[in-house]
């Protein structure tokens, strides 16, 4: 008789929660891919939702509960749309698609062109508060900042979209 | 001097700040300074429309709800340790539970058991894919088969059903509700999770009890949360209570806060847990698999002289030493195989693997039926229910040690019966033949000397995108033989020889019963561009030392080299 070694036994739920994460990737990332868009522009966006497929593989065993998926890792996304300065302050000028263009006022859309060229985290607290109506206090948490820093980013993107603004209007 | 206040003043409104007195009287005397107050107050209607037009998709529901994103029971304000999440000002309660340990002298609520008349009737799991509108209605004895617990739902209350990657059993509400809907968890008055990892509450702990139920540790806490007061129960399903120093699983069940609907809710959940048990999670396939590929990750090796075969088995597990009739190497379990379990077997043998003759058969009913290929021998996997045999449900191979069936034959098995884990032995038992070595040759067959064959080449043809070339090996000895693998062969073409790849058969063995055939089939790719007339007419053949050579063969090798199509036994 002979028992050598150790048996090595692997937790289930995380098996599973790993093997089930690519196919629930796939069918929320046209829905990132829109989301980081409006929040970092086009030209981060691919590179952010790929970003948030490798953090979410890596972390998928902390999240508890499968049906909240997509509001988990849409989360990543945006934290890491927050973050995207570490990685490249290069932005481009968004652009716009025809088919929705036109709706908005030509007006507006000098606002949009000037929001585009905010550093993402203060475009992506632009594009959370007045995009998607989110409280000052819950974006702090989004992002993993302290209300008075996201107040704080806040209020200074409006400054300097207001001068911007009216110095392009005057 | 007047624009330079205009735009400073519209600068400190879109800072966020507030006109002052001072400012509204400045104002009041300054044209270009009210023209930039309303644009200030216009900036945040225009910051508005052009966020939106940039928000693209709206953002997934829950996201609102930090404790939601995580997976945390209703306005409860959980937290786990080593979360990404901070949640606001958390008001972390001073649980202390690393050192925590239940002393049993609260009153247990519910005061349940794991046997007992309080064991639960646990009907099958709710249909993993169902729709999810899918429920359950209590009464219900309803089983989470993914982390593996049942709780009960009582009469006039329901409980989802699993779908998509949502366990069953986790929403629990009075109203038949849709599981795509939900959203806000606080529509679910009562919702079970598991988690693992230390915790902590970030509300005010009204009264906190230690308690067991169905022989686990527990913990029930009321809480004061914003919206009333609420429920909460932690059960160690692992068998202890979460805290710093360990992984383990523990079941929360809470109720949504409300002081009107603490009690009814709160009764609600202690009637849930009345039955509630830890049952045997179930596994998929790929669970199975993934299990087995980790036990035989590290393996020990070992050598039936029955046989004979060489081996590998999990590391971890155990065979038995060779005694009396029996070689080692035949049987293997996970636990010490001390002792007789009965029916020919050690206790603890889960799988069985020895070598018998004479013909093998069975009058069971079937499950599956599949031919393989074991350790370059061909064989039938099967499994059946064992009515008939009596055996029970069983997983067997059979295979062929000689190229008939009524010769000697390789049997390994592993029975319903024997196995603690059935799926999982079936599953070893799979890797383990993947391993399985036949050396030297198996039967007592003479080894085919060439002087033994007779070769011919017979017909040109195409097989599998191949032109071809047939070969027959004929045994002209009177005896029976045995070729241990395909012989060595080198074709001879205008470019020069080239060896044959004999693939998969180098090791193939057959047995040449006398005035039998064996087949050859040589080829080389068929189709490629451009084409040459490089042509192979020559094959010279190595058996046991002698080599033997054909003339006026035709295989083309101008499309790729030559390889071993087919090498068996006529029928």
């Amino acid at each position: 008789m002979q028992a050598i070694g150790r048996v090595v036994t692997t937790s289930d739920a995380a098996q599973r929660s790993i093997e089930t994460f690519d196919d629930r990737f796939a069918a929320v990332r046209p829905r990132l891919l829109s989301i980081c868009r409006g929040l970092v522009g086009p030209a981060l966006a691919e590179d952010l939702v790929h970003d948030t497929y490798l953090r979410g593989r890596g972390k998928i065993h902390q999240l508890r509960d499968p049906g909240l998926f997509d509001a988990w890792i849409a989360r990543i996304a945006i934290n890491l749309c927050f973050n995207s300065h570490r990685r490249s302050r290069r932005l481009q000028a968004r652009e716009i698609d025809a088919a929705t263009a036109p709706r908005v006022p030509e007006r507006d859309l000098a606002l949009v062109e000037l929001i585009e060229q905010l550093a993402p985290r203060e475009r992506t607290v632009i594009v959370l508060h007045y995009g998607h109506g989110y409280p000052v206090a819950d974006i702090a948490r989004f992002v993993g900042v302290s209300d008075v820093n996201a107040r704080t980013i806040l209020f200074r993107a409006r400054m300097r979209l207001g001068d911007r603004l009216r110095e392009a209007e005057q | 001097m007047t624009d330079q206040h205009a735009d400073a003043l519209f600068r400190r409104l879109a800072a966020g700040e507030q006109l002052s007195e001072s400012d509204r009287l400045h104002v009041s005397e300054c044209r270009a300074c009210g023209q930039a107050v309303a644009e200030a107050g216009r900036l945040d209607g225009r910051l508005r429309k052009a966020a939106q037009f940039l928000a693209g998709e709206p953002l997934p529901p829950g996201i609102q709800r930090d404790l939601k994103v995580l997976g945390r029971p209703p306005a409860t304000g959980w937290v786990t340790a080593g979360a990404a999440v901070v949640v606001g000002v958390a008001v972390i309660a001073g649980l202390a539970l690393a050192s925590t340990r239940p002393t049993g002298d609260a009153s247990p609520v519910p005061s349940t058991s794991s046997s007992g008349e309080a064991a639960p009737t646990v009907l099958p799991s709710p249909d993993a894919s169902a729709e999810p509108g899918d429920f359950v209605s209590g009464p219900y004895g309803c089983g989470d088969g993914v982390e593996g617990f049942a709780i009960w739902v009582p009469s006039g209350w329901f409980a989802n059903s699993a779908h998509d990657g949502v366990a069953a059993c986790r929403y629990v509400s009075v109203e038949q509700f849709n599981l795509a809907a939900i959203d806000s968890p606080d529509s679910v008055p009562i919702r079970f999770n598991v988690l693992s990892g230390d915790f902590g509450l970030t509300d005010e702990i009204l009264e906190r009890r230690e308690l067991t139920i169905a022989d686990l540790p527990a913990l029930r806490f009321e809480l004061a949360g914003v919206d009333g007061k609420y429920l909460v129960y932690v059960i160690g399903i692992d068998g202890q209570l979460p805290s710093e120093s360990n992984t383990s699983r523990f079941l929360t069940a809470s109720t949504a806060a409300g002081d009107k609907t603490f009690d009814r809710y709160s009764a609600a959940v202690e009637e849930m847990l009345s039955r509630f048990a830890v049952t045997t999670p179930f596994r998929t396939p790929a669970d199975v698999a993934a299990t087995a590929d980790d036990l035989m990750h590290d393996t020990a090796t070992c050598t039936n002289d029955g046989g004979p075969f060489v081996l590998r088995y999990p590391d971890g597990w155990f065979t038995n030493e060779p005694a009396g009739e029996t070689p080692g190497c035949t049987f293997f379990g996970p636990s010490d195989m001390s002792g007789d379990g009965g029916d020919g077997l050690p206790d603890g043998a889960e799988i069985t693997i020895s070598v018998s003759d004479g013909a093998v058969g069975s009058f069971d009913s079937f499950f599956s039926f599949d031919s393989v290929n074991v350790g370059g021998r061909p064989g039938q996997r099967t499994e059946t229910d064992g009515t008939v045999s009596g055996d029970g449900r069983s997983y067997r191979y059979v295979v062929q040690l000689t190229n008939q069936i009524v010769g000697t034959n390789l049997l390994a098995a592993v029975r319903l019966r024997d196995a603690t884990d059935y799926e999982l032995a079936k599953a070893v038992l799979d890797r383990m033949l993947d391993t399985i070595r036949f050396e030297p040759p198996s039967g007592d067959d003479a080894t085919c000397l060439a002087s033994d064959l007779d070769i011919e080449s017979g017909r040109v043809g195409a097989y599998h995108g191949h032109s071809t070339q047939l070969i027959t090996l004929t045994n002209v000895s009177g005896e029976q033989c045995e070729l241990a693998g395909a012989p060595k062969m080198t074709v001879q073409a205008p470019s020069g020889s080239k060896t044959v790849d004999l693939g998969r058969y180098a090791r193939q063995a057959l047995v040449i019963a006398p005035q039998s055939h064996a087949t050859i089939l040589v080829g080389a790719p068929a189709a490629c561009s451009p084409r040459s007339d490089d042509v192979a007419d020559t094959i010279q053949i190595m058996i046991n030392q002698s080599s033997t050579q054909l003339r006026d063969l035709y295989i083309p090798l101008t499309c790729g080299d030559p390889v071993l199509l087919l090498f068996e036994i006529q029928p």
